[in-house]
């Protein structure tokens, strides 16, 4: 059976698709020029909800991470790696949409802000899980390492946000704060924007899931 | 009781094999020798990035001692032996934690004062504060590396998966000290660190708390 025989799924991936298309279409032609920034702007009704998307994966990790510890069924360490990966995949568009913005409004890609530095430790932090995950040995105790270091990692956030937040106050915060001041058409593109990309998140997270259980499946099935 | 008798275990263990302790001082005085050659700058240079090149040090040695922290337990198997005695696995996890602050300290006795004698570390103005940081960082990086090494070094890429996990967790810590160091060498006061000494505190006590909650999760069978 694959992902799409399910009609509720094909549902969903449509109406995701429709909406994202509905998105782009209100992002480019709709959303309010913004004085200053111009086009650079816009990138922001993808950045925010990118990171948005990244942070729900990661508390999705860490809960499922904990029930899974709990609970020792294989369905929550799927649960998990699910999570984990679809949030590395949006933590690492967040790196990517971050320069993006900034070389044309700071003038360089790079500056070690806060929130830019932390999601890049964030990101080494994952490539760690899965590494564990992959060199962890046998399916069963990978799992529960890979769990532990889901539920460290969470636990790290918030001590390397606020770290790095006063290692380096002189570099500008992001201006995205005050991005409502401007128009109250800015405000519902972007929370329409942010709606979309969570259906995206729960598109990939099940469709994710779906592939761990096969793959488990598998791996049973190899056993007997 | 059963605590006081795992630390004790390790430590003898230690001084019968004398591997981590050994291995840490030579490594680190070998880097510190590195430093003064790669960089070659005057002492007033220097004071800049000492603090950052000092705890980089630090990590890099505790690595080199957590790699070598569960090889014993590898050999004929005894850590399944040490699992299967009467003892909850957050015991093993804290008696491994102090023992290894206590051989992290240890290398640091013999490394810190090459820093003073090759590289001007002058951390006269405020001794008693760097003791502190120096015991709360170590704990720190104790707490995480006991965790990590405890996975890692029962996995095949253990000597490589060590240091990419623990790198990356202990970024706050490495922030924190290196900036309390930076104040304490500079001689100037000491009110801005105490926020800084907060971070360093509260990652001690929740990563210690969080692995000792989680370490049985890791060293079952």
């Amino acid at each position: 059976m694959t992902y799409f025989s399910k009609k509720g799924n094909v549902l969903l991936a449509i109406i995701t698709l429709v909406l994202v298309l509905i998105g782009l279409w209100a992002i480019i032609f709709v959303a309010p020029m913004i004085p200053q920034q111009e086009w650079a702007q816009r990138i922001f009704y993808y950045h925010v909800p990118l990171a948005w998307n990244a942070f729900l994966g990661y508390m999705g990790v860490l809960v499922f991470s904990i029930i899974y510890l709990v609970t020792r069924k294989s369905k929550w360490d799927i649960y998990a790696l699910s999570a984990a990966e679809v949030g590395t995949v949006f933590c690492l568009l967040i790196l990517i949409t971050g320069p993006i913005w900034a070389k044309p409004i700071w003038g360089k890609a790079w500056t070690w802000e806060p929130r830019l530095t932390t999601t890049l430790i964030l990101f080494l932090l994952y490539v760690g899980y899965f590494m564990i995950r992959e060199f962890g040995g046998p399916y069963e105790r990978s799992s529960r390492y890979a769990a532990v270091l889901g539920i460290l990692a969470a636990i790290d956030i918030p001590l390397i946000y606020f770290a790095v937040d006063f290692w380096a106050p002189a570099v500008q915060s992001h201006p995205q704060r005050d991005m409502s001041a401007h128009s109250s058409m800015v405000l519902k593109i972007f929370f329409f924007s942010l709606f979309t990309y969570t259906l995206i998140l729960i598109n990939m997270f099940r469709y994710r899931v779906h592939v761990g259980k096969l793959e488990l499946q598998k791996l049973e099935e190899s056993h007997v | 009781m059963t605590l006081l008798h795992l630390i004790k275990k390790e430590i003898r263990q230690e001084i019968r094999a004398k591997e981590s302790i050994i291995s840490m001082v030579v490594f680190g005085t070998s880097v510190i020798l590195l430093f003064s050659f790669a960089f070659n700058a005057t002492p007033a240079e220097f004071s800049r990035f000492l603090p950052g090149l000092m705890w980089m040090t630090f990590l890099f040695v505790s690595v080199l001692g957590l790699l070598r922290s569960f090889s014993a337990e590898k050999e004929m198997d005894a850590y399944a032996a040490l699992l299967s005695s009467p003892v909850d696995r957050g015991s093993i996890y804290l008696g491994k934690l102090f023992a290894f602050w206590i051989f992290l300290l240890f290398a640091q006795l013999f490394t810190m004062p090459l820093f003073a004698l090759f590289l001007n570390l002058n951390i006269s103005a405020h001794f008693f504060t760097f003791m502190v940081l120096v015991l709360v960082t170590d704990w720190a990086i104790a707490a995480v590396g006991i965790m990590i090494s405890g996975m890692g070094l029962r996995t095949r890429m253990g000597e490589v998966l060590v240091p990419v996990l623990m790198f990356p967790l202990l970024s706050p810590v490495l922030i924190s000290a290196t900036k309390v160091t930076h104040t304490i060498v500079s001689g100037s006061t000491l009110a801005g660190t105490n926020f800084w000494m907060m971070i360093l505190f509260t990652f001690a006590v929740v990563f210690t708390a969080t692995g000792y909650l989680t370490f049985g999760a890791i060293s079952e069978e």
